[in-house]
Parts: C-alpha cells; sequence; structure tokens
C-alpha cells in the first residue's frame, strides 16, 4: 500500500435523509513514489515590472540563485521574469554545478522595467513545463503589484491551459498587489499564496518552497469517487491544510467515477477531504455503499510509467437509515470540525470585506465570530493573526473591538490564510464511523 | 469476474454493489465463485475465498492469492493490476514495449525558438489494441496514449496494433510529414507488422524502437 485512507463519519441517517457526509484522511506512506515517481522540475516566475526595482529586484535575484544552489542534484531549473511580456532568463536545465553558476550569471544580469501581464509568466512556465510531462512539476510565483497590463480574462484562461500541467505556489511581495489576483493563481494551480511584506523575506520563503518541493515523491495524484447509481456528489473539498473546493475540477473517469487531482505527494503527507454525496432515499434498515473513495497515481513500475491505484476497504462510506433519532442526529466529530473550520474561513472573509465597505457594526460581529470559532477549534495561529486585526475581549463569547491602525499586511495576512485549516485534535468526540 | 447483487446487478466488487452499493450477501460470493471448470475442484468452494478477487485459497498455507496476490496474512491487496480484472486467463503482462526517444540527430534544420523536450526516453506497454501516437490537442479533444512533443509529428499521426496473437503493427494514419520504418517511408495509410528492434522515425526528433519485454 502506498497510500492509507480512512473514512470519518456517521452512517445513520433519518428516514427520508439523503445527504452523507464524511471525512477523508490520506496518508502517504514512507515509500511512496520509491520504484521512481518523476524527475523534480523547480521553474521560477518572477515579476521584473519598474515597480520590483531596486530593492525587491535585488532580492529575488539573490532567492532564486541561493534557492537554485539548494536544489537536489538530478532535478532540474528554469527561470522566467516577467513584465509585461515574459523572458526566459533561464531555460530547462539540470542542476548541476556547471549549469548553476551559468544561471547565476544570467540571474545576475536581470533588470527591472516595464508593466505587469502576469499571465505571460504563466504561459512560459507552461511551455516549458509541458516538455516535462512525466516530471513532478513545481513553480513558484512572485509579484509585487497588480496585473494592471492584461485584462483579468487572460489570466483565467491561461490558468485553464495550465491547469493539471504544474502546480504553483505564489508570493505577493510589499502590499501594492491585490490578493484576488495571486490567490486566484495559486487556487488555481494548488498552490498557496502568502504575502511576504518586506524584501529580505523573500530568501526565507524561497528556500521553504525548494525544501517542500524536495520532499514530493510522487505525481498527479487523483483522489477518486465511486458513487452508486442515482447518487450524486453534493460536493468534494480538501479540508486540510488549507480548504479548497474541488466540485468543480471533477474529472469524470466513468459514469459512476470521478476523480478530482490534487498534485505532487511526499512521503509521509497527510491531508483530509471533506466528501458529500447525496443517495437516492433507502428504507429504514437497509445498508448501502454511499462512496467508495480510492487513490490513483502514477508511478514507475518496472521501467514503464504506470496507473496505480489504492483502494482499501477502511475509505468506504457508507448509508444506513434508522428511526433512532439518536443515532441519525449525531455528528461526527471530523465532520463537524471542518465543518466549523469552512465556517471561520467564510466569517474571517466576510468580516475583512464589511470592514473595507466601512461597515464597522457587521464587521465587529462577523470578525467576533472568527474568535469564537477559532477560540473553539483550537485554532491558535487564527486567533494570533485575528488578534492583529481585531482586539480580543472575550474569546469564548466572540467579544471584539476593530482596531484602529492595522497594517495593511496584517490584513492581507489574515485574508490569506484564512483558508488554512487546524486538523481534528486527537481522539476526536464522536468517531461514529464505519 | 462478476458478482451479481441482489437487486440483480452484475458488480465487479464482492463486498458492496458496484452498481447501486447493495450489500452483498455471502450466497451471492459463494454463487459467484463457481463455475463449472471450478466445480471440479470440488471443495474448493469450501475454502476461504480471496476477499479481493473471490478465488478460493488454492492452499490453505499459501500466503498470497493465485489470481490478485492478495495478502492473506497482512491482509493488503497485491500490486495493482494493469488492467480491471476481466478474466484469469488473460495475460496480466504483455509482452511488448515502445520506447519513446528524443533523438536529435534526426533533426535536420533545428530551429532554436522550438528546442526538443528534455525528457529523455519514454517507454510505454502495449496493453491496449490500439495505441494513438501524436501531438495532444486538448481543443480538439484528441490525447493520444504516446503523446509527442515534436512540432513536426500530426495530432493523429500513427498508430501501433496489438493483435489477438500478440503481433505489433504500425499504422501509419495518413500523416502530414509521414512516417520512417526502419529508416524507409512507409506508404501513406499502410499497415506493417512490426519484429523486435525494428525502429519507427517520425516528426523533427521522434524515435520509437519495439522492444520484447526483459
Amino acid at each position: 500500500m502506498a497510500f492509507k485512507l480512512e473514512a470519518f463519519q456517521n452512517k445513520y441517517l433519518a428516514p427520508g435523509q439523503r445527504r452523507v457526509d464524511a471525512i477523508l484522511t490520506v496518508t502517504a506512506d514512507a515509500a511512496v513514489g520509491a520504484s521512481g515517481g518523476g524527475q523534480l522540475v523547480v521553474g521560477f516566475v518572477v515579476d521584473k515590472s519598474g515597480s520590483m526595482s531596486v530593492d525587491r529586484i535585488e532580492a529575488v535575484k539573490r532567492a532564486v540563485t541561493a534557492a537554485v544552489a539548494m536544489l537536489p542534484d538530478p532535478a532540474w531549473f528554469f527561470v522566467v521574469a516577467f513584465d509585461s511580456t515574459a523572458q526566459v532568463v533561464v531555460a530547462e536545465t539540470q542542476a548541476t554545478p556547471e549549469n548553476r553558476q551559468h544561471a547565476a550569471r544570467a540571474i545576475e544580469a536581470l533588470r527591472a522595467g516595464g508593466g505587469t501581464a502576469m499571465s505571460t509568466g504563466l504561459a512560459a512556465a507552461r511551455a516549458i513545463f509541458e516538455r516535462a510531462p512525466n516530471a513532478i512539476r513545481q513553480a513558484i510565483f512572485l509579484t509585487d503589484g497588480k496585473n494592471e497590463s492584461e485584462s483579468a480574462g487572460n489570466v483565467t484562461a491561461q490558468l485553464q491551459a495550465c491547469e493539471g500541467r504544474f502546480e504553483c505556489d505564489c508570493w505577493g511581495v510589499g502590499t501594492d498587489w491585490r490578493v484576488g489576483e495571486v490567490q486566484q493563481i495559486a487556487q488555481g494551480l494548488l498552490g498557496k499564496a502568502s504575502i511576504i511584506p518586506d524584501p529580505s523575506g523573500i530568501d526565507d520563503a524561497f528556500r521553504g518552497a525548494i525544501e517542500k518541493a524536495s520532499t514530493k515523491s510522487v505525481r498527479d495524484v487523483r483522489l477518486r469517487l465511486w458513487t452508486p447509481q442515482g447518487a450524486s456528489v453534493a460536493f468534494v473539498k480538501q479540508a486540510n491544510p488549507t480548504l479548497e473546493d474541488l466540485t468543480l475540477r471533477a474529472r469524470v473517469v466513468s459514469p459512476q467515477v470521478r476523480e478530482y487531482m490534487t498534485g505532487a505527494w511526499g512521503a509521509g503527507e497527510t491531508r483530509d477531504f471533506h466528501v458529500a454525496v447525496d443517495v437516492r432515499q433507502g428504507s429504514v434498515g437497509e445498508e448501502m455503499l454511499a462512496a467508495r473513495p480510492s487513490l490513483a497515481w502514477v508511478e514507475m513500475v518496472d521501467g514503464v510509467w504506470s496507473q496505480r491505484e489504492d483502494k482499501p476497504p477502511e475509505a468506504r462510506v457508507f448509508a444506513t437509515w434508522t428511526p433512532d433519532a439518536s443515532l441519525s442526529s449525531r455528528i461526527d466529530g471530523h465532520v463537524a470540525h471542518y465543518t466549523g473550520q469552512g465556517e471561520l474561513a467564510t466569517a474571517i472573509q466576510r468580516g475583512l470585506d464589511l470592514r473595507g465597505q466601512g461597515n464597522d457594526a457587521a464587521a465587529t460581529q462577523m470578525l467576533g465570530r472568527a474568535v469564537k470559532l477559532a477560540h473553539e477549534s483550537g485554532n491558535a495561529e487564527m486567533t494570533q493573526r485575528l488578534a492583529k486585526v481585531v482586539e480580543v475581549v472575550d474569546p469564548a463569547t466572540g467579544t471584539v473591538r476593530l482596531k484602529r491602525d492595522v497594517s495593511k499586511a496584517a490584513t492581507m495576512d489574515l485574508e490569506l490564510e484564512s483558508r488554512t485549516t487546524k486538523r481534528v485534535k486527537k481522539s476526536p468526540p464522536t468517531g461514529a464511523g464505519a | 469476474m462478476s458478482v451479481t447483487c441482489p437487486a440483480g446487478h452484475a458488480s465487479d466488487e464482492n463486498d458492496y454493489c458496484s452498481v447501486c452499493g447493495a450489500v452483498m450477501h455471502g450466497s451471492q460470493l459463494l454463487a459467484a465463485t463457481y463455475s463449472p471448470a471450478r466445480a471440479a475442484h470440488g471443495l474448493a468452494l469450501l475454502r476461504p475465498a480471496c476477499p479481493v478477487c473471490g478465488e478460493p485459497r488454492a492452499d490453505i498455507d499459501g500466503r498470497f492469492c493465485e489470481v490478485c496476490r492478495y495478502d492473506f496474512a497482512d491482509r493488503t491487496p497485491g500490486p495493482a493490476p494493469a488492467a480491471s480484472p476481466q478474466g484469469a486467463n488473460a495475460p496480466s503482462r504483455s509482452t511488448w514495449l515502445l520506447v519513446l526517444t528524443v533523438d536529435r540527430s534526426l533533426d535536420t534544420e533545428p530551429d532554436p525558438s522550438s528546442p526538443p523536450p528534455l525528457e529523455s526516453e519514454l517507454v510505454f506497454a502495449v496493453e491496449q489494441p490500439e495505441l494513438l501516437v501524436g501531438r495532444r490537442d486538448d481543443k480538439q479533444n484528441i490525447r493520444p496514449a504516446i503523446p509527442l512533443h515534436d512540432p513536426g509529428a500530426s495530432r493523429r499521426h500513427a498508430k501501433f496494433l496489438l493483435a489477438a496473437d500478440g503481433t505489433v503493427s504500425l499504422h501509419d494514419l495518413g500523416s502530414t510529414n509521414g512516417t520512417k520504418l526502419n529508416g524507409l517511408d512507409v506508404v501513406a495509410g499502410s499497415i506493417r507488422e512490426l519484429k523486435e528492434g525494428d525502429e519507427v522515425t517520425l516528426g523533427r526528433w521522434t524515435r520509437i524502437v519495439l522492444r520484447a519485454r526483459p
């Protein structure tokens, strides 16, 4: 077994009920991809527009050079810089000592200037990644400004073309960029968007990115979901480490099987998914399988790229109808936890929106609710981030006051991190599993 | 092997029906493992069946299922099958491989703006009756089993055909720039039987060699 899949749910439904909720915990074991998951190719896609001059572009150049130096030897890399057009600074090349030196010189020659058209950088990266379909493909994207030199539609169209071709983690330097624009790129490409308030932080961010990319050992991992005839998938979301709605990204494998791309995984990595299936109505006492999740991936077996699939029985999701309300009304602890984390994210995003609109009363109430939810779920990181934006009077009741001079960076950070969830604490209160 | 569920569906799974999700009962499991050929084994039916594929356990002391390599000791399934278990007597592995390499020396007019891809060698197993070779085009929904990153190749360039007797043939699909077999042009649209070591070249730099699986 390369992947461990386990479902947490309350399988009991009241008569007439159709919705089945389950949390799937997926863990890649230590040997995943051991026989060959693919070569690592890291692409740096960095903004070189006029606003990057001079501190930021210098910091980026140092950080890219340092990150290239960190790459494991067999890995490949390339560097794309974009303003209103993109240029390939370093074409794809293996991270040998000579190539690293050559790249460092090319990177050093980079000068800031021009506008910002992010889709051009993505397009250039895609063209290179498409030549390495069997690699573990990770992009590192950095910008510092608004996407002013093109229409938003360009990025949306380019993201559609890039989906499945590579993954991309994104960073914005300073506070003059739009969270929505950068987050759109990260979310479209299975990545995370973060803020680097000061250029001195770029180095650490890129180091972290390379460390993370180097752990990946298997690529194109897909969560598959079989559902019975007459059922429909209400939603599929990644619940941890970040909330991502995958429902609309479904690829139909066969009439009853859908799959959702989750990208590359490293040994020991764990993620949680929340699936909701509406089954046909059953009669009291009837038991049925509501979903059979499995995990599919690509791996080198005997020198051949092969599709693999793990379909462990522990991952099965059931439905049983009972007249006993004490059974059917229980909500599984894992499901309740992630439903709460979803509400927390929504409360933060709505609260920040309302504050931006000047509706202080409603913003206070909404952010207060967020503080309460973060407190109840033991999400201390989120409580700390919230405390930079509101003054917490009582976390248990969600009593807060809006802070006056809040730094823009703290607000952007809170918005970006609102989708980061806390895992379920050990031994959840109700584990009415299968 | 399929199993019949209480509602009468043919199920690929033997725990819950792969059509309607209904619970499969022991009686169905037993019926499924019954066949005239297996009846000759007589008592085999009374032995515990493999929980994955339903095959009766041939030897009570044997650790692995003879069909799907389920591990009775660790209770873990065997290696993932290359294809769905259509029948126990179908060959589990093909004997032919297609080795795809990017050969720069084939490129007579190198164009720096579209360099060859960095992939060095790809190996595809010939396990389907037809393998399409060509350039992937999502807009036209052309997704060849052997996708080429070669601007000189057509989207639907050629097919490798696997006959029931195990022989592999090359079928040029009337490609724009043609296909060569061992360096000689093949007639557009023709089908040529291949043998071990035959080299097919096409596009600007694509070389595909037929190899027997070691």
